[in-house]
């Protein structure tokens, strides 16, 4: 064994990193056994070893972890924010798109002509008759530009807070 | 560094918005974070950025930890991406934390910073600034195998090495480690 094995500082480094096992390390075991030396230099390498274990830690500035948590609590403010935003977002959003898509059933049914007075027969004394200026309400709600505009704009009303509120709700989701 | 709270513990009351539990664990592992971030990038300054910005990587990306690796060796990971992307974005042109090509010259030993290390008889300083001499990669592997005692599996979680060349460069930079500390009597033995 003597003859064709060498124990380098690599290998002594190796050992005492436990690197080695099975063959190899019976190999060096024996080795070492035999060659005081070597177990000399062993033990060194040893306490070498224990000197970079026994490394001392840098250490950061005084106020470094309450720096940290002032910038963990900074990140953390706008996501907050941003969460009881989209929650308070989210009631307004709802009953806008409840109120959107409960006209557009209602006015349908107000418009409906039968449903517009074309002549009330209400005996009101004259003195209590205001002095409005007159308009052609039956003329103005009877027409089929305002009633399918209305509706139009109406239903344009009603997907925009859809839209609004998907974007909320994504938005809350994905915790930003 | 008390052991009276688990890691697991801290990060679980930290997943439930606890502030105290993301303060226990900065506070556990403030030095050895910027320790790690300070061999990187060689600058304590950078370092106190790198460690900050990797805290805050961590917790904002707790809840993805599985807990398949130790907290440490996942927090470490995060420590060593940070301080490469920092690193790359100083010089463009860095492709990794190593120094293959970096002869280990005579320069290299006993610098008068190293002297003055030695006269003080303070073995400890002496082998802090023979590691801030040494590449990045080499200082890191050697703070993370001896001074944090992982093993060459964490380390290769953390660097992203392969087993084999993880062994490679934990032999090489004790190499480096041994020229720069070379004809002292106090590492004779390196």
């Amino acid at each position: 064994m003597e003859n064709n094995f060498m124990l380098t500082d690599d290998l002594l480094w190796d050992y005492a990193d436990g690197f080695l096992v099975g063959e190899e390390k019976i190999k060096v075991d024996a080795y070492l056994r035999q060659h005081p030396e070597q177990q000399a230099r062993l033990d060194q390498i040893l306490s070498e070893k224990r000197a970079f274990i026994g490394m001392s830690l840098e250490k950061p500035d005084s106020g470094f972890a309450k720096q940290v948590m002032a910038a963990w609590a900074t990140e953390q403010t706008p996501m907050k924010a941003t969460a009881n935003a989209a929650a308070k977002g989210n009631d307004w959003v709802l009953w806008g798109i409840a109120a959107a898509f409960g006209l557009m059933i209602a006015v349908p049914f107000l418009l409906a002509p039968e449903a517009v007075p074309s002549g009330l027969n209400i005996q009101i004394p004259e003195q209590y008759i205001p002095q409005l200026p007159s308009f052609d309400w039956a003329g103005i709600l009877n027409s089929a530009v305002l009633r399918n505009g209305l509706l139009l704009l109406l239903g344009f009303m009603g997907l925009k807070l859809l839209d609004k509120y998907l974007q909320v709700r994504n938005l809350h989701l994905s915790g930003h | 560094m008390s052991e009276a709270i688990s890691d697991e513990t801290l990060i679980h009351q930290a997943l439930e918005g606890k502030q105290s539990a993301f303060a226990g664990l900065v506070n556990r592992y403030e030095r050895y974070v910027f320790t790690l971030a300070f061999r990187l990038v060689k600058n304590r300054e950078d370092a106190h950025e790198i460690a900050q910005d990797s805290f805050l990587r961590a917790f904002r990306y707790l809840p993805d930890f599985r807990g398949d690796a130790k907290f440490s060796t996942w927090l470490y990971k995060i420590v060593y991406s940070t301080s490469l992307n920092f690193l790359r974005k100083q010089n463009p042109y860095i492709q990794s934390l190593d120094d293959e090509t970096r002869p280990i010259t005579l320069a290299d030993k006993g610098s008068p910073d190293a002297s003055f290390a030695m006269e003080q008889n303070d073995r400890n300083a002496a082998i802090q600034l023979a590691i801030h001499k040494l590449s990045s990669d080499d200082a890191a592997i050697i703070t993370l195998f001896y001074l944090y005692e992982h093993s060459l599996d964490e380390i290769c979680q953390i660097t992203s090495h392969t087993m084999t060349n993880a062994k490679t460069k934990l032999c090489r930079a004790r190499q480096r480690l041994k020229v720069i500390l070379e004809g002292r009597p106090e590492f004779t033995a390196l």
